[in-house]
């Protein structure tokens, strides 16, 4: 068991501290980018973990900016939800940056704003545009910004919250569920922190302070006295409370379902003496010898984006991007429409009936190429024909490419069993058939 | 079925392989039930407006609190001389009449939390004292009642694994419609296996999907659509839940949402059309199960993680609250209205105090409408399962 402070040092396989392999290198990968592309594991292997964390944090942008190519700029302003959504799954598959439009999915689902309910796709796609300008910076800087975020303050009715007449919405969640958690504030203090951010509204798509609307009298929340919106998200980011609810929920999105409490205190004043630089906090998780932990490797459950881009990116494939949407909106995850303020709830409850049963249904027509999964790159070309007919061999590349920290010695020998017995002697499809299997298991729809 | 096809369900065997949690038998018919009482819980996700449902129009101080968002006396269906229906309800007036409706007024419980997410899962989990609200009292209670054969409780229209639902060693089912759950359940294959925690839950839920979805479409698919819902997503659940309801060994308990009751500004709009889309689709789903008796069987509840303030805010709307309405429907309920009408005049914060503990209904459910144990499946209090609420027919 590692001290908090083991727990949260640079992970050098040099110092001991474990290996680096394919296993490793697939799970920062898979962990920080939605997975590896092909190639990636095997060049990051030579390059060591310092280096290999350095690439993801700032990948080769020219080779970014030619993947770029032909997805083309998402939006007019009768853009619909799902063409924004099939635009972003797309960026996701392309882009190689932690702090890229991944991490944009982690602050969507944290400011979880709803398309249904703002109706205006120009304010979605600029709160867009707002996580991935700041969302890597400081989440004072962060919060300051979204509770001037059009699309937020119209989703949580802010556009009406006047002196006199307070609407608690917004001022509700920043507490809740933004900035410190629920139980570490009272009625009272969403009383008046509702107070101070009357005036804040919408005009024309833009924000805009209104005065007149403004409660000009002195408010106190969590025993402080303040006046406007700014000074109380400084108060709320000044709570103890502030940096702990967040690295928590950064360490459940990149590195375990579950954090040691003295790992989070320690990583929570470390994280405010670093000025709650977002950039800082996902360099030292992501680089950690707790990431790199056998308890750490493979415990998340993959959200229907990680596995659907997961395996686009390892197939290489170029997809219609309406079809990734309509996957993953079918096993529950529609990006601009979570399910409610509260985002997604992720872990083991992506895995339900209705759902599994859409993640079989997208193996089956990524694995046979149908509804145009992989339609510029068949997977068939993928892999080297030779290597194909040979169950083994063609096992060994298809795990190395989706389960790069492999399956147990009962598992796999289990597996290649069934591949071998397969009642076919057509090499093309038997190969789809061995993709579709190895896309169903259970150790693929963990990351 | 092609032959690509059929070898790809082959190799689906080892999504789970080794991991044979559930033996299928457990799940497969044993007898069937010879009353099938059945459960449909309708969720009103987001707070319900209590007070503009059923509306204490002869309260001044409904009034006084409401200047704006109340109801006027023509938007009102009286049930008597105090209290009547947002009018949008229009048609549970015959049901309330013929019996068929009961409003159970001030449901809550202690202490009120007026986060959505909390209250949702102190309402889901049954449990208000314990913070570790990790399982359902359905899945619970279930659990020690599935030897009895057939399917497990399904919910329709969740993106997640429902709370209600799960217990220690289930999730229930979940689904979105019929032609969905066109998947053939893989024949079983010996293989290694999987490690325990979730790699294994997974492995077990791939299982229990593969044969729990071909089991409810088996059963499903052989009760024709019933007629008369309104086209609505509401209509369309439901109009299902009457299939799964009369389903041969189907779910004993179907549970289902209706969104959109978080309203903060500008209500009357959204809470209208939302009731109007439940009254209709409900009041669907009542004459449907009636043309054959099913109703008898069946109930129907409906409830909301909390209430809403007393008195509307600035914007036309109003801010989370805490007590509220709770709707059952059916032909095996005692109809009326159950417990005293909200006070306006003693308030807490500005909120309704509850009377009736949402436990004890729930207790009074499983007990005398599903003849399950209630004992030990809520906290507190409600951990005896004595709790009577006088909700249904035919009991104390």
């Amino acid at each position: 068991m590692l001290t908090p402070e083991e727990a949260l040092e640079p992970y050098a396989p040099e110092m001991g501290h474990g290996p680096w392999t394919t296993s490793q290198v697939g799970h920062l990968l898979s962990r920080a980018i939605g997975g590896a592309k092909p190639g990636q594991i095997e060049e990051l292997l030579k390059v060591g973990a310092a280096k290999a964390l350095d690439f993801v944090f700032e990948p080769d942008q020219e080779m970014l900016e030619a993947a770029w190519m032909g997805i083309g700029e998402p939006l007019s302003v009768d853009d619909d939800r799902s063409k924004l959504a099939a635009w972003w799954m797309m960026k996701m598959v392309q882009d190689d940056r932690v702090t890229g439009t991944r991490l944009a999915l982690f602050w969507h689902s944290h400011f979880a704003t709803t398309w249904s309910k703002v109706a205006d796709s120009e304010k979605m796609y600029r709160q867009h545009l707002l996580f991935l300008e700041k969302g890597s910076g400081s989440f004072e800087d962060l919060l300051l910004a979204m509770a001037k975020d059009p699309a937020l303050l119209v989703f949580l009715d802010n556009d009406s919250n006047r002196k006199g007449i307070p609407n608690e919405n917004l001022a509700r969640e920043l507490m809740e569920l933004f900035a410190l958690g629920e139980g570490h504030y009272s009625e009272r203090d969403v009383q008046e922190a509702a107070r101070a951010l009357t005036g804040r509204t919408v005009d024309k798509g833009r924000y805009r302070f209104v005065d007149l609307h403004h409660d000009e009298q002195a408010k106190t929340v969590l025993n402080t006295t303040l006046h406007d919106g700014d000074d109380l998200v400084r108060t709320l980011v000044e709570q103890d409370e502030c940096p702990k609810f967040l690295a928590r929920k950064f360490w459940l999105f990149y590195v375990a379902p579950e954090i040691n409490d003295d790992v989070l205190d320690l990583l929570a004043s470390r994280w405010r003496e670093n000025y709650l630089d977002i950039n800082w906090l996902l360099q030292t998780i992501l680089g950690s010898r707790a990431f790199y932990a056998p308890t750490s490797m493979g415990s998340l459950v993959k959200s229907p984006v990680d596995y659907v881009i997961g395996a686009m990116r390892a197939l290489g494939g170029r997809p219609d991007p309406r079809e990734l949407e309509r996957s993953i909106a079918g096993m529950g995850q529609s990006l601009f429409e979570p399910p409610g303020v509260q985002g997604w709830k992720g872990g083991e409850a992506w895995i339900h009936t209705a759902s599994w049963i859409e993640r079989t249904r997208f193996a089956a027509d990524v694995s046979a190429g149908s509804r145009d999964m992989l339609r510029k790159a068949p997977m068939t070309n993928l892999f080297p024909m030779r290597r194909r007919r040979v169950a083994r061999t063609a096992l060994e590349d298809l795990l190395r490419a989706l389960v790069p920290s492999g399956l147990s010695a009962e598992r796999h020998r289990a597996l290649l069993v069934t591949l071998e017995n397969l009642p076919t002697d057509n090499d093309a499809r038997r190969f789809q058939s061995m993709a579709y299997a190895v896309l169903c298991l259970p150790e693929y729809h963990m990351s | 079925m092609n032959t690509n096809r059929r070898e790809f369900l082959q190799l689906s065997a080892l999504m789970g392989a080794g991991a044979m949690f559930m033996p299928s038998a457990l799940w497969s018919a044993a007898k069937a039930n010879e009353t099938q009482r059945r459960l449909v819980l309708l969720f009103l996700d987001g707070g319900n407006d209590g007070l503009n449902t059923v509306v204490p129009f002869a309260d001044d101080l409904y009034r006084k609190a409401r200047p704006k968002i109340g109801l006027p006396i023509d938007k009102i269906i009286a049930l008597n001389s105090t209290i009547g229906l947002n009018a949008q309800l229009s048609a549970w007036q015959s049901l309330f009449d013929d019996g068929k409706l009961s409003i159970l007024q001030g449901v809550g419980y202690d202490r009120p939390n007026l986060s959505h997410f909390t209250s949702r899962d102190i309402w889901h989990s049954g449990l208000r004292e314990s913070e570790e609200r990790t399982s359902g009292w359905v899945g619970r209670c279930f659990e020690g009642q599935r030897g009895a054969g057939g399917l497990p409780p399904v919910a329709m229209g969740t993106s997640e694994s429902p709370l209600l639902l799960k217990s220690q060693f289930s999730d229930g089912l979940t689904l979105t419609n019929l032609a969905k759950l066109r998947v053939e359940q893989p024949p079983e294959m010996p293989g290694g296996r999987l490690a325990s925690g979730p790699l294994a839950r997974i492995g077990k839920a791939s299982q229990m999907a593969y044969e729990t979805a071909a089991q409810l479409r088996a059963a499903a698919e052989k009760v024709p659509a019933g007629k008369g819902y309104p086209d609505t997503a509401l209509g369309d659940r439901l109009r299902l839940a009457a299939r799964l309801v009369r389903a041969e060994n189907g779910p004993p308990v179907c549970w289902t949402k209706l969104g959109g009751f978080d309203t903060h500004a500008l209500q009357a709009g959204t809470h209208s059309a939302l009731l109007r889309q439940l009254g209709d689709a409900t009041a669907a789903f009542q004459a449907d199960l009636a043309t054959d008796g099913t109703d008898e069987n069946t109930l129907l509840l409906v409830y909301s993680e909390f209430g809403r303030r007393v008195f509307e805010n600035g914007s036309g709307g109003t801010d989370h609250g805490t007590a509220g309405p709770m709707f059952a429907i059916g032909g095996g309920l005692k109809g009326g209205v159950h417990g005293a009408n909200p006070n306006l005049e003693n308030l807490q914060d500005g909120n309704l105090k509850m009377h009736t503990d949402f436990r004890s209904v729930f207790s009074e459910v499983l007990r005398d409408w599903m003849g399950w144990p209630s004992k030990n499946i809520f906290d507190g209090a409600f951990s005896k399962g004595d709790a009577q609420v006088g909700l249904i027919r035919g009991k104390a």
